[in-house]
């Protein structure tokens, strides 16, 4: 996990400096992430023993301060190119997952049900994509905080620091773009 | 979207997210009148809101790998929930293993859950096979032994893949032996008290000439109430022979990587017999259950080897190591008994398991005799070699792939095996399967906090299983905290009588059957003493929640503090653990920490969000509702609890208990705003919705609520209708506390309306149930009261010692908040009786502690009261300090606390009346008297007759005798003794300097009878002096001095009274100057 997390670093590094590449060797290693989560999903256990979002960025980035050769300016820069590759990543992600499924012939067996749980309304990751550079467009702000709390996993706390807003500010924008996020997937 | 637009959309949306659901139409209407496009695009977005509370709550890699999951899982089953197989209902998959796939299922015609696994077909091909597995299957289920898996079904359907044979058999909450986790300590006991089981099972089975043939962790259920049950009789039949290299047959596990040259699961367990390939018999389950045993002592795999061929050898050469060199103290039997059954040579193992089971079953009663129960545990404790982790489970003993049968529970389950398996063998009662999974339900409900839910799982738990006492005992705590004390009572009652004599139980079942009927019959300090033994000596994978147990213990106790500790001790131990949070932010609340209170609440939202519980989630909005509502915050108290509402409504299931709560409180919300035909309308909703879903206690208490919050602002009428209201339901539905509490809240209103006659009747019919019930909170409010109407009745000795009483019973169990309300209560007894030094000392140590407590409003009266006793004392400049900080306290919290204000303006009338500023001390009486209107006759009788003595000593006599005449006839209805005799006093006072000696020296010595005869020295006095004054109106010149002398002697008796200090600080008081200098003239 540590080892991962270094590679992560490195190679953010790396991408943030110019080389695109970089993307494409980063995929697999979230995407490593991806099914060794869905394995504990499935598998039925507690998710505090994997690795997720915000635990991958943070040890990432304690990484990568102990590191002098550091070229982020700041903190809210490592955030904001983490959060946006992981947007991209996992917008790829689910474009293929979506290629890949078969027809409409089989019933698929939410998680949900076989946790006998309640199971929130998952975002349709694509049309959240599509949608998210809509609202870029005329506020960038709160696609920012969107891309930071949804793809990037930070707490509203955090994102407040990362973009030296208020936290009331961060609650009060995240709560109307999640709104109006809401309402273009729903017209869509 | 252009930005301007856009920054306009988002300021209406906000400022209509400010605004009520109600106000929001009319808001945007106004605000959006030129612009319709504009207002639907907000509103669009306020109804997206609604909805999207879930949207994107899960963070897009957690969510994308749940799709993930979902579809791995959905293309690796071959049968998908919802689906039919048979009369079967697949509800969820279960598992997956070389024995083929294993379903939770539904069986549609007995409507009972099933566990329904699908044969591979290599298994089934060999039709001769089949028979045999089916009918040893059958018999092995048909001994209808408690520790063999009942069998329903052996059938065939048709999927897409082909014909494919099931299996149905009882489905089993538990979790696998594999994944059994215990304490070092514990592990003896628990290894014989579940081998015996095992042995039992085989024991029957061999006697019916069936071999297992596949003893292994993986195949024993252990259920959560200790109940062990093996799988899989005969199936191993099935199976093709041992085949070393043959990886096909047992490798369906998805995800797991399978090395060419292994066998997975079964070969570790197997005897030597078994892998040499020859043909076995009741002996060679002996071996096996001999590894399993071995295994679950030391916590080591016995036959370790890197590949297959290494396991074989160690089975067939491998001297088992003695258990000594593994584990320490251990004991000699223990180490024969597993020598015995690892025999390498069949021939010298134990011929049957029925030899294995009575040589385990006399280790452990032995073991039983020998030691005293909670000792005999530590014969393997510390045994361990301290280099393992004091935590072990069978699964990490395996360390190669293996094959697993997972199983349906999660922590709870775990929780509970170790709380019902542990250091106790035996168990007088085993529940149905169906009654436990309602009951772990119901159990975990409750450590959540959501009582609702509870008591609805636990009620099914009872209707599955009417004899299971664990669950009616866990009802009766759910009912005890719904407030249904009476339902409570009897449900314990039930328990109780099913529990028996409670020596018969495992101990710590037993201590959970004490504690919760110590808590259902409010014997809360017998309840913390088994909670706390509970925290000792339970499991570890107890405490957390034993803990919080513990503090609801502690707070019922009214110990606060303690509680306090209990949930911070146990949210640290729990940190995913919302209840503990909610638990904190109520109590916090309770005390009106506001900040404290907040940040609990918030951990508890996100938890109990992140574990999408919504019954949670709504308590967390209802509680910082009612919190907020009782802080005076009517908006931001209403937008919690709409939210609230909102939620209990649009469940599922529908939860009425919380909607008729939030309910009540918004009602309450609208009372005080002043808003009565909304608050009338919310509170008759949700009365009649508790009434049509039988929750009356909640329809009184709503009643109780709308009475008390109209109370509050000071409304009698309309409380004293609500209470009689809440009074005539209770007693139709026989609610016992709902009656007393109705019948105190009606004494509440006769001591405000100073009808002391009748507030003494309602308390003495109240006051016994609260006695006899151990009530403690509503006792102190009793007494309290009592004693206040007795102040009021001049009956101050019986009202200090019931204050005293209550003083150190509350300093006895540290509630802390009832300790401050007594000193506050005592030292207004003291100012009554006018001992001004010694109230100071009461008032300055309610004042710190309801500081300490950050008790906001309750503050604001105790500051008030010490101003009062202050300026007595001629201390004017720490007096103001005083009353102001009351104002802003009673400013801030709002136009509510209407008459703690007109109180503090009227204390700062007299305090500026003795003072001498007559303008300022008018203004404030007149301040007092628009807010006192004719709902608070105290404040208006004391603020008219300061007005009146202000007219008249700034030469207004007229005007200054008709106003304290008021003042007397008002004081009158009151009947409180020192009021009416004080505005008797100060109307003689005018009567003098309008010229009137006659009616004057009447009125004087009325007043100063009544002050003579409860001890009033310092208005008795002036009650004197006046006299003095009307005798010389009344040229009687020897009588005016006689008076005079007696002033004299009474005005230095107060000297005696206060001490020194306190005496020339009131000598110092510009109006006592003034008499004093008056008396001078009279005494000359």
């Amino acid at each position: 996990m540590m080892s991962a997390s270094h590679e992560v670093t490195k190679l953010l590094r790396a991408w943030s400096s110019g080389d695109q590449a970089a993307l494409a060797r980063l995929a697999p290693l979230v995407e490593a992430e991806l099914h060794r989560l869905a394995g504990s999903y499935l598998r039925r256990e507690r998710p505090g023993h994997t690795l997720q979002t915000t635990a991958l960025i943070n040890e990432a980035y304690v990484r990568l301060i102990d590191d002098s050769a550091v070229q982020w300016q700041n903190r809210a820069h490592f955030y904001g190119i983490a959060a946006q590759v992981m947007r991209r990543i996992l917008v790829d992600h689910a474009r293929r997952r979506r290629k890949l499924k078969r027809g409409g012939d089989q019933v698929r067996v939410s998680l949900a049900e076989a946790e006998n749980a309640v199971e929130a309304p998952s975002a349709d990751i694509i049309g959240l994509d599509e949608a998210l550079s809509s609202l870029s467009k005329f506020d960038t702000r709160k696609s920012q905080i969107v891309e930071l709390k949804f793809f990037g996993g930070l707490q509203e706390e955090a994102i407040a620091e990362v973009l030296k807003i208020s936290l009331r500010t961060v609650q009060r924008e995240w709560n109307l773009a999640r709104a109006w996020l809401y309402r273009e997937l729903e017209i869509q | 979207m252009n930005p301007e637009r856009w920054q306009r959309i988002e300021q209406l949306y906000h400022a209509a997210l400010e605004r009520t659901a109600d106000e929001r139409a009319a808001f945007l209407e106004q605000a959006s009148a030129d612009d319709d496009g504009l207002r639907s695009e907000v509103e669009g977005l306020l109804a997206a809101n609604e909805h999207a509370r879930e949207f994107m709550a899960t963070p897009a890699l957690e969510q994308e790998a749940k799709e993930l999951a979902a579809e791995n899982h959905g293309a690796n089953a071959t049968v998908q929930a919802g689906q039919e197989l048979s009369h079967y209902r697949i509800l969820s998959r279960i598992g997956a293993g070389g024995m083929g796939e294993v379903f939770l299922a539904r069986d549609t015609i007995l409507e009972r859950r099933v566990a329904l696994k699908l044969l591979p077909a290599h298994f089934t091909q060999d039709a001769d096979r089949l028979q045999r597995f089916v009918r040893e299957a059958k018999a092995a289920s048909a001994l209808n032994h408690p520790n063999i898996i009942t069998i329903y079904e052996i059938g065939q359907v048709s999927l897409d893949r082909g014909q494919t044979h099931f299996i149905a058999t009882e489905f089993i909450e538990g979790e696998t032996l594999r994944n059994w986790t215990i304490k070092p300590e514990e592990r003896l006991n628990q290894t014989l008290n579940i081998g015996i089981q095992i042995a039992s099972a085989l024991d029957a089975a061999h006697k019916a000439g069936i071999v297992h043939r596949d003893i292994k962790p993986d195949n024993v259920m252990l259920r959560p109430d200790g109940l062990v049950k093996v799988l899989d009789f005969g199936l191993a039949k099935l199976s093709p022979p041992p085949n070393i290299g043959d990886t096909q047959a047992q490798t369906v596990v998805e995800g797991v990587q399978t090395r060419p040259g292994i066998i997975l699961g079964t070969l570790r367990y197997m005897s030597p017999e078994q892998t040499r390939g020859r043909s076995v018999d009741a002996r060679s389950d002996v071996f096996s259950l001999g590894v399993v045993l071995y295994e679950m002592l030391t916590g080591l795999a016995l036959f370790p080897g890197e590949s297959d061929a290494d396991v074989i050898a160690a089975i067939i050469r491998m001297e088992v190591p003695p258990l000594a060199q593994q584990v320490s103290e251990v004991a000699p039997e223990i180490e024969r008994i597993l020598q015995k059954t690892l025999n390498k040579d069949a021939a010298q193992r134990y011929q049957t398991a029925g030899d294995l089971l009575i040589d385990l079953r006399n280790l452990q009663k032995r073991l039983e005799f020998e030691t005293d129960p909670s000792r005999k545990v530590l014969s393997l404790a510390g045994g361990l070699d301290g280099r393992r982790p004091s935590w072990m489970n069978l699964s990490a003993i395996a360390k190669r792939p293996r094959v697993v049968v997972p199983a349906v529970l999660g922590t709870l389950a775990l929780a509970l095996i170790a709380f019902f398996v542990s250091p106790w063998p035996r168990l007088p009662y085993r529940p149905s399967g169906d009654a436990l999974y309602w009951y772990d339900l119901g159990t975990s409900a409750l450590r959540d906090g959501t009582y609702y839910k509870a008591s609805k799982a636990l009620e099914d738990a009872i209707e599955w299983d009417d004899k299971f006492a664990l669950a009616h005992a866990r009802l009766a705590e759910a009912w005890g905290e719904l407030d249904y004390s009476d339902k409570a009572k009897s449900e314990i009652l039930r328990a109780r009588s099913l529990a028996g004599d409670l020596s018969s139980h495992p101990p710590l079942e037993a201590l959970y059957l004490d504690a919760i009927t110590h808590t259902a019959l409010r014997e809360f300090a017998a309840a913390i003493e088994i909670y706390t033994k509970i925290v000792e000596q339970g499991p570890a994978t107890e405490k957390a929640h034993a803990i919080l147990d513990l503090g609801r213990a502690y707070e019922n106790n009214d110990q606060t503090e303690k509680a306090i500790e209990s949930y911070q001790q146990a949210s640290q131990l729990a940190q995913q653990d919302p209840a503990a949070f909610l638990r904190l932010g109520i109590v916090y609340g309770r005390l009106q920490n506001l900040e404290q209170a907040k940040e609990a609440f918030q951990r508890a939202e996100v938890l109990y969000d992140r574990h999408s519980n919504s019954e949670g989630l709504a308590e967390v909005f209802y509680q910082r509702g009612f919190l907020l509502k009782n802080l005076n915050k009517l908006g931001e108290a209403r937008t919690q609890l709409a939210t609230a509402l909102a939620m209990a409504r649009t469940r599922a299931t529908g939860n009425h208990y919380q909607e008729i709560r939030a309910l009540q409180v918004l009602s309450s919300v609208a009372a005080v705003e002043g808003n009565a035909r909304e608050a009338e309308q919310q509170a008759s909703e949700a009365i009649k919705l508790a009434k049509d879903h039988g929750i009356e206690n909640q329809a009184t208490h709503g009643l109780i609520w709308l009475g008390n919050s109209f109370l509050y602002r000071g409304e009698y009428a309309d409380a004293e209708r609500c209470y009689k209201q809440a009074l005539e339901l209770a007693q139709k539905d026989n609610g016992r506390l709902n009656e007393a509490v109705a019948t105190l809240s009606l004494a509440s209103v006769r001591s405000l309306q100073r009808k002391t006659d009748e507030a003494l009747a309602y308390i003495n019919q109240a006051l016994p149930y609260f006695k006899k019930g151990n009530y403690r909170k509503f006792l102190a409010l009793a007494l309290t009261l009592l004693a206040r109407v007795q102040r009021d009745r001049g009956e101050y000795d019986a009202a200090l010692q019931a204050l005293n009483e209550q003083l150190e019973l509350s300093e006895e169990v540290g509630d802390r908040s009832q300790e401050a309300l007594s000193h506050q209560e005592i030292g207004s007894v003291l100012v009554a009786r006018e001992q001004y030094p010694e109230a100071l000392k009461h008032f300055d140590k309610s004042c710190e502690i309801k500081r300490d407590l950050k008790a906001v409003i309750s503050l604001g009266y105790a500051v008030m009261y010490r101003g009062d006793a202050l300026w007595q004392m001629g201390r004017y400049q720490e007096a103001r300090e005083a009353l102001g900080e009351a104002t802003s306290i009673a400013e801030r919290s709002g136009s509510a606390y209407k008459q703690l204000v007109a109180e503090i303006h009227t204390t700062e009338a007299r305090l500026e009346l003795s003072a001498r500023d007559l303008a300022k001390s008018k203004s404030d009486s007149k301040k007092a008297l628009a807010l006192a209107g004719t709902n608070y006759n105290y404040t208006a009788a004391q603020a008219k007759h300061t007005l009146g003595l202000a007219e008249s000593r700034s030469g207004a006599a007229r005007a200054g005798r008709l106003l304290c005449a008021e003042a007397v006839d008002i004081a009158i209805g009151t009947g409180d003794p020192q009021l009416i005799a004080g505005a008797l006093l100060a109307s003689a006072e005018t009567m003098v300097e309008e010229g009137n000696g006659k009616r004057a020296l009447e009125l004087a010595t009325r007043a100063q009878e009544s002050f003579a005869r409860f001890g009033q020295q310092e208005s008795e006095w002036r009650s004197w002096l006046i006299a003095a004054q009307a005798k010389r109106r009344l040229n009687e010149p020897a009588a005016a001095s006689a008076y005079a002398s007696k002033a004299d002697a009474q005005l230095s008796n107060l000297e005696k009274k206060w001490g020194p200090e306190a005496y020339s600080g009131y000598l110092r008081r510009p109006d006592i100057q003034h008499f004093r200098k008056q008396l001078g003239q009279l005494l000359k």
